[in-house]
């Protein structure tokens, strides 16, 4: 019933997400609902493929390829991509799930339609992850259906019709062994993934309401970070994953937060608000060391991901679309720098080696003073048993 | 091809054990294995460098390393080990771990492999190019050694973690054992080869030439494990695992997670302040720790000082106690060849028959009997079998008394690894508090290393006969094997003194073994 101005061509990106690629490419996946005026439709909903330009921080100006969806399908709702890069699965506001293949090489892609039975009539589903090492696929629906599945046969692990009130968020733990899902009532579980037995329900404050829920994605902190609401004040909950027992609290927005996403190194972590800012987080001290303040002015952000391998950042809004960021935190060594510095010290001591070198004559304690070598012998016992060849090629090395 | 990488690190875990584990405990273990090989290798031909270099047409006694060469030779690539552990740690912070492991690596491949090359011919140009490049092979390992415990606690499999841990760090011996097996080959080879007369017959000829490659293939043979250590890792996947779970260091993560959080009573806290409880934020430099662990901080730094005296001054040098009871022949009786062939078979029986199964006994017994026990157990039979040696040394010379010599000398090999060269190296990481076990770890470790160099540089002189004519070339007249073997069993049974200021883990949560449980106890 809404009609939009035609002239906002950028306008109703729904999602987005990094695809990675071999060689350290990365590529960017953005879901656009379809615009309409009147009865008519404008332009469908559409599935586009850019290519990241790591110099520039930028996405290609027109897509590697384009997937069209059908009128009967509505819109995009949620994607997740295959850890592997190869797949990646959409939902639907009308056609249930679907499952995508890029199919091609260097001289250019295809987005190939595959069919995802046990989700085609699965209805709206809110959110989809697929597990670390790709072995399984979870997705949550806005009626409280949790199903797990696994990867790529498509059998089913868990499927629970009530394991929430409607699901909001959900994230798999980096060794691939937790799935956390959050509700829209403000609880979070945790399940087992291997099999789907629900482990635990996290603790929370009086009137906390956890919204987003993300694992850690460093090995040495086995933490999962909860972005929760008490009262008006948003803030990230930190639970111990051997115990499920909250750690304590961190502010680390200023706005409620509407999207969360960890570093794939796991050093750093981002809130994406509701009024367009996005903050980012190192996860060692919990403090904000980037913030972008109405990065999409006035608009909730969609989705945030970080590059698998730069500094960037990839948020969506209805509004504003797709944008790249560059994150401003503390510079790391270049791994030039660091080969420089080893070089160095290398050739460091090959001076003070050679500098040993030419005055360590009283050191070495030669009893034939600078002259002493290997002993040379033109003669030695049992040569007329060697043949020949052999004695020759000998002598001739030394 | 990704999902096929993808699944590995799931059948690691869900399958019973089967050829995974097992290729898996072998790519984990290559790193010890390569470790051990390069730095215990070179005493091997320490000897024979000696005869090639330092050659001299007068002496009666074939050529041999003067003492401080010999320390330096065999000394230089532990103070690079420090050094590399140092840079290296640092280096871990900033790139990775994973990209600093195949730096390593590298480094570790290149400078074998360099060790065995020499600019010149002249003995001054080959000692100081060895030295130079043992001190970066040094540094690699330096890298190499804790990186290869943190992969190796990332593949463990979660249900036999301990066993697979075990296993892994017993490549160890293992690679000390290979080191004796490629000098035993190559030796082997080159006497068929190339026969000579011994340096009684001859002075001159029985250093053939040909025998100076004989050290070179044995340094750079070295480079082989690397290379494969290199080439296995990088086929593994990346590791998708929560070390800290499957290392047990959850502790330490969780103490550093809530130490930059916020929490709950956080406000109540703040009116609670002067009465907050001091005792359980006291820091290294402070009386609370001096009164609660200055004891056993002692302890675990003094035991592993006193074991690696010990322990790496007999690994290096068992060569030349070995030629002082007569098992190893005297040095003019033998060509240059047959020393080091015999060399390598003392050594290789020795580590064979009680360095490695040592381990194993450690890894059987020591949820059962306990870390306080075997250590305590260890140095006390160190202590007895050196004395056993050592008192009665003049008895063991004789040639008919040999084969009992052997034995006792093997059995302090024995309880050494089934004993405190594994205890010392596990118990500092279960009695100090979360938030100080990795600092009070590497202070423990640092001095181990001190340990090992003062075993490397001081028992070589003190080894020396007291009658100067029977000094080896270049080296001052020392207390005799006989009076060294003695201060070594002193120094055993000072270990054993302070073991008990080390207290038993088994059977105890960190917590209480910290004291961060006596809080409920002053509550009370």
């Amino acid at each position: 019933m809404e009609i939009e101005e035609a002239s906002r061509e950028s306008g109703h990106v729904v999602c987005g997400s990094w695809i990675r690629r071999p060689k350290k490419v990365n590529w960017v996946l953005i879901a656009k609902a379809s615009k309409r005026r009147g009865s008519s439709v404008s332009s469908p909903a559409l599935l586009n493929i850019f290519s990241f330009d790591p110099i520039t921080a930028s996405l290609s100006s027109s897509p590697l390829a384009t997937h069209t969806l059908k009128d009967s399908d509505g819109d995009p709702v949620a994607v997740s991509v295959h850890p592997g890069g190869d797949y990646f699965v959409c939902s639907t506001s009308k056609g249930g799930c679907k499952l995508f293949e890029l199919v091609g090489g260097a001289t250019g892609i295809t987005i190939l339609a595959k069919e995802l039975l046990p989700l085609q009539n699965a209805g709206l589903q809110k959110c989809m992850a697929f597990s670390f090492d790709g072995s399984k696929l979870a997705v949550g629906g806005v009626d409280g259906c949790l199903r797990i599945m696994e990867w790529p046969n498509l059998s089913v692990i868990l499927d629970e019709p009530k394991a929430h009130k409607s699901i909001r968020d959900m994230d798999f733990s980096l060794d691939s062994e937790f799935l956390a899902t959050t509700s829209t009532d403000g609880s979070a579980r945790i399940w087992k993934a291997e099999d789907g037995f629900p482990l635990s329900t996290l603790e929370r404050s009086g009137d906390e309401n956890i919204e987003l829920c993300r694992f850690s994605k460093d090995g040495t902190k086995p933490f999962l970070f909860c972005a929760a609401q008490r009262g008006d004040t948003p803030m990230v909950n930190v639970y111990d994953i051997s115990t499920w027992k909250k750690l304590g609290f961190k502010k680390l927005s200023r706005k409620t937060a509407s999207t969360m996403a960890v570093s794939l190194d796991g050093k750093y972590i981002a809130l994406g608000g509701k009024d367009g800012d996005v903050s980012v987080a190192e996860v060692k001290t919990m403090e904000i060391y980037h913030y972008s303040k109405r990065l999409h002015l006035g608009q909730s952000i969609a989705s945030l991901e970080f590059c698998p391998s730069e500094r960037v950042m990839l948020t969506t809004s209805s509004e504003w679309g797709e944008m790249v960021t560059k994150l401003t935190v503390p510079k790391e060594w270049k791994e030039w720098q660091i080969y420089a510095l080893l070089f160095c010290l290398f050739m460091a001591s090959v001076i003070a080696a050679y500098v040993f070198f030419e005055n360590s004559d009283s050191f070495w304690k030669l009893p034939m003073g600078k002259d002493q070598k290997r002993p040379k012998i033109s003669l030695f016992g049992g040569s007329s048993s060697t043949p020949s060849e052999d004695h020759s090629r000998w002598n001739l090395d030394l | 091809m990704a999902e096929q990488q993808l699944g590995v690190l799931k059948a690691l875990d869900v399958a019973k054990t089967q050829l995974y584990h097992f290729t898996a405990i072998v790519i984990a273990g290559m790193g010890f294995f390569t470790d051990a090989y390069d730095l215990f290798c070179v005493s091997l031909v320490t000897k024979l460098l000696g005869r090639i270099y330092y050659f001299n047409p007068e002496s009666a006694k074939p050529g041999s390393l003067p003492p401080h060469v010999a320390a330096a030779v065999n000394g230089v690539a532990l103070c690079g080990t420090l050094s590399g552990q140092l840079f290296f740690g640092w280096l871990g912070d900033k790139l990775g771990r994973k990209k600093v492991y195949g730096l390593t690596l590298v480094m570790m491949i290149l400078c074998s492999v360099a060790s065995g090359l020499s600019f010149g011919h002249e003995a001054k140009g080959v000692m100081t190019t060895l030295c130079f490049f043992r001190f970066w092979l040094g540094f690699g390992i330096g890298g190499d050694y804790p990186l290869s415990a943190t992969i190796m606690s990332e593949y463990a499999n979660k249900k036999t973690r301990g066993a697979f841990i075990a296993a892994v760090f017993a490549m160890q011996g293992v690679g000390i054992l290979a080191g004796g097996f490629v000098a035993l080959a190559v030796s082997s080879i080159f006497d068929k080869k190339f026969p000579a007369p011994t340096y009684a017959v001859n002075r001159a000829l029985s250093t053939p030439p040909q025998v100076d490659y004989i050290w070179r293939i044995i340094v750079m043979f070295g480079a082989l494990p690397a290379a494969l250590t290199y080439y296995w890792r990088m086929k593994m996947p990346e590791t998708a695992r929560y070390t800290a779970l499957v290392a047990k260091n959850i502790k330490q993560a969780t103490a550093d997670m809530s130490k930059v959080l916020q929490t709950d009573i956080e406000l109540e806290e703040r009116v609670e302040d002067d009465v907050k409880d001091p005792k359980q934020n006291y820091g290294l430099f402070s009386k609370e720790f001096l009164r609660r662990h200055g004891l056993h901080l002692l302890g675990t730094t003094s035991t592993w000082f006193l074991l690696d005296i010990a322990f790496y001054s007999q690994n290096l040098f068992q060569k030349d106690i070995f030629s002082a009871i007569g098992w190893i022949p005297k040095a003019a009786t033998m060509n240059a060849t047959h020393e080091v062939f015999r060399i390598a078979r003392a050594q290789t029986l020795i580590a064979l028959c009680s360095t490695v199964p040592g381990y194993w006994f450690t890894v059987a017994f020591i949820d059962t009997i306990g870390r306080f026990k075997i250590q305590l157990n260890g140095f006390f039979m160190m202590t007895v079998f050196m004395f056993a040696i050592a008192f009665p040394y003049n008895h063991w010379i004789k040639p008919e008394n040999r084969i009992g010599f052997v034995v006792m000398y093997s059995l302090t090999f024995f309880f050494a690894n089934f004993g405190p060269n594994a205890t010392t190296f596990i118990v500092p990481a279960e009695i100090f508090p979360a938030r100080l076990r990795s600092t009070c770890h590497g202070i423990s470790a640092a001095a181990g290393k001190a340990g090992a160099i003062v075993g490397a540089f001081g028992f070589l002189y003190a080894a020396q006969s007291q009658d100067k004519a029977k000094v080896d070339a270049g080296y001052p007249p020392g207390i005799g094997v006989k009076n060294s073997l003695i201060m070594l069993g002193v120094l055993n049974f000072i270990g054993m003194l302070f073991t008990f200021l080390v207290p038993e883990p088994k059977g105890k949560s960190l917590e209480e073994l910290s004291g961060e449980a006596e809080v409920s106890h002053d509550e009370k």
